[in-house]
């Protein structure tokens, strides 16, 4: 046997590098935190597997006609899988509480100022305008948001920063309640707050999404094609005439899409391009980015509970950070923590499909200052 | 909770009237019936002679037997005086109130059970997250109106106890 025909023969075993194999072991943290804890177990196992295809040694999945390199360009560079995910986000979406309880969009918009806080800091960090924004974006603490937008100002940043959104948001049940405890005392967090139920009529459920639409399109016209689509899946549902659409959306699509959104993503772990220290940075200010989205929300609740007089739980505020509906049943949890007849899960609810809308024109908004298209 | 005793024509009734806020009651008929009053104006008529003499406040089962002279037959039902049926909502009160809409994922006590403060009632399930219902006192169970896979309503009667 010649040595070139062993050459060949061996090439798999010759082409391992370290970083491809500390990849390899990254990638199986990330089917490990899927299976064991169950983070996100929907988009970490598929991103964990896409890790390990892509980083196993002259994988034929990447690269020219590499199926994982296809998912990624019919997708992921276009933007077109996040879309396509917000209208099952949409169509799972009930913002009947938001609508009984208008006033809790300014919670929304209190949730998202981690985002900008964070871009700063990466500013001075020393990360370029355009990452730093990528980065700021994991504050918007929703997924599909956070791929789309870093996706148009910062591609290579894709992995990271998705993977970031998605362990932190599967961890928002531990990140949160420190916070919320730190800066809330006892008192305010039991205070109890009246709920009335209010019917919302069917033509108010359908006009919202499409005013939405209108309203934020003309406003923050980056923020279209996330809103749209969103608000596409939410007039669906609450039409109540296209309920196969509505039900496919949520579900079939929503789920075809997420396992190719995952495996695309993990294609972009290569190991040489992911083991930097940068990445290192994005974990680190992606975490800072939800402790600050949690603080800024429960200091507006404190303000509003100033002007209320007393009546309004600054826990409520925390869930305006998005994350739905998970947040949302945290601040219930720490409500019932310290009282157990205390519920304002339905404003917190409230909050939390506020904060939904409000990261994704927070990003429409970050994409215009970047002067992105 | 209020509780009306009426008089008319030699016709005893009693209707209790629940606030659930300021404007809204859920008003309790005698035969079992809930119905939903929402109050959206009161005011004086011309000669308007409803002016009960009657001792307010007494405690819930006492019979203060309020008489209501020479009304019509007809328009004796559900209208609450003032807006002040004012009692906190099931706060260690008798009843156990869906604190929001939901559905009852399970019961955990049985009639005539007697509980301790802290102790899980229920379990609601409402926006996918599941709320556990837990007596706000000591008390014995009267009577679960709710059972396990009821849709509720905020403020719909969900547990009693014996006072």
């Amino acid at each position: 046997m010649s040595p070139e025909t062993l050459a060949q023969l061996l090439q798999g075993i010759t082409n391992i590098t370290w970083q491809s194999v500390v990849m390899m072991l990254i990638g199986g943290l990330l089917i490990l935190l899927a299976v064991v804890k169950e983070y996100e177990p929907l988009l970490l196992l598929p991103i964990g597997a896409g890790a390990i295809l892509t980083n196993l040694p002259l994988s034929p999945l990447v690269g020219e006609g590499g199926m994982l390199s296809i998912l990624y360009n019919v997708g992921v560079s276009n933007e077109l899988f996040p879309l396509i995910i917000f209208i099952g986000i949409g169509a799972l979406t009930d913002f009947g509480p938001l609508l009984e309880n208008p006033k809790m969009v300014l919670l929304g918009a209190a949730g998202q100022f981690g985002i900008f806080l964070t871009l700063i800091l990466a500013l001075l960090l020393g990360f370029n305008r355009s990452e730093a924004a990528s980065i700021g974006i994991i504050g918007a603490i929703d997924g599909p948001t956070s791929i789309y937008v870093s996706g148009i100002l910062a591609p290579h940043l894709v992995g990271p920063i998705t993977v970031a959104a998605y362990s932190y948001m599967a961890l928002v049940p531990l990140i949160m309640p420190p916070v919320m405890r730190l800066l809330t005392t006892k008192a305010e967090r039991s205070i109890k707050m009246p709920y009335t139920q209010r019917e919302i009529s069917q033509r108010t459920r359908i006009l919202f999404p499409i005013i939405v639409t209108v309203a934020v399109g003309i406003a923050v016209p980056f923020a279209t094609p996330l809103i749209g689509m969103l608000m596409l899946g939410n007039l669906m549902r609450e039409s109540k005439v296209v309920e196969r659409l509505t039900h496919a959306s949520a579900n079939e699509l929503a789920n075809v899409v997420t396992l190719f959104l995952g495996l695309a993503i993990g294609s972009t772990m290569k190991g040489v391009d992911f083991l930097q220290l940068g990445t290192l940075a994005i974990l680190g200010l992606g975490l800072l980015a939800f402790f600050l989205d949690t603080a800024t929300g429960v200091l507006f609740g404190k303000l509003m509970n100033v002007f209320s007089g007393g009546k309004f739980n600054p826990l409520i505020g925390a869930a305006g950070i998005s994350a739905f509906p998970m947040a949302a049943r945290v601040v219930q949890k720490e409500a019932s923590r310290e009282d157990f007849s205390n519920f304002i899960l339905m404003h917190a609810m409230g909050a939390n499909a506020a904060g939904q809308v409000a990261s994704v024109i927070a990003g429409g908004v970050l994409l215009a200052l970047m002067g992105a298209g | 909770m209020r509780r009306y005793n009426l008089r008319i024509n030699e016709n005893d009734h009693t209707i209790d009237v629940e606030e659930l806020a300021r404007d809204t009651f859920t008003v309790h008929l005698e035969d079992g019936r809930l119905v939903d009053v929402v109050l959206t104006d009161h005011q004086d008529l011309a000669q308007a002679v409803i002016a009960p003499r009657l001792e307010i406040g007494q405690p819930r089962l006492a019979p203060a037997t309020p008489m209501v002279r020479d009304l019509p037959t007809a328009s004796a039902s559900a209208a609450p005086p003032a807006r002040r049926a004012a009692v906190g909502r099931a706060s260690g009160g008798k009843s156990v109130l869906a604190p929001m809409p939901g559905v009852v994922l399970n019961v955990e006590v049985s009639v005539g059970a007697t509980v301790q403060r802290g102790q899980t009632l229920l379990v609601l399930e409402a926006m996918k997250m599941k709320n556990e219902l837990k007596a706000e006192r000591d008390a014995v169970v009267a009577s679960i109106p709710a059972t396990a896979g009821d849709q509720v309503k905020h403020g719909d009667v969900l547990l009693e106890f014996e006072s």
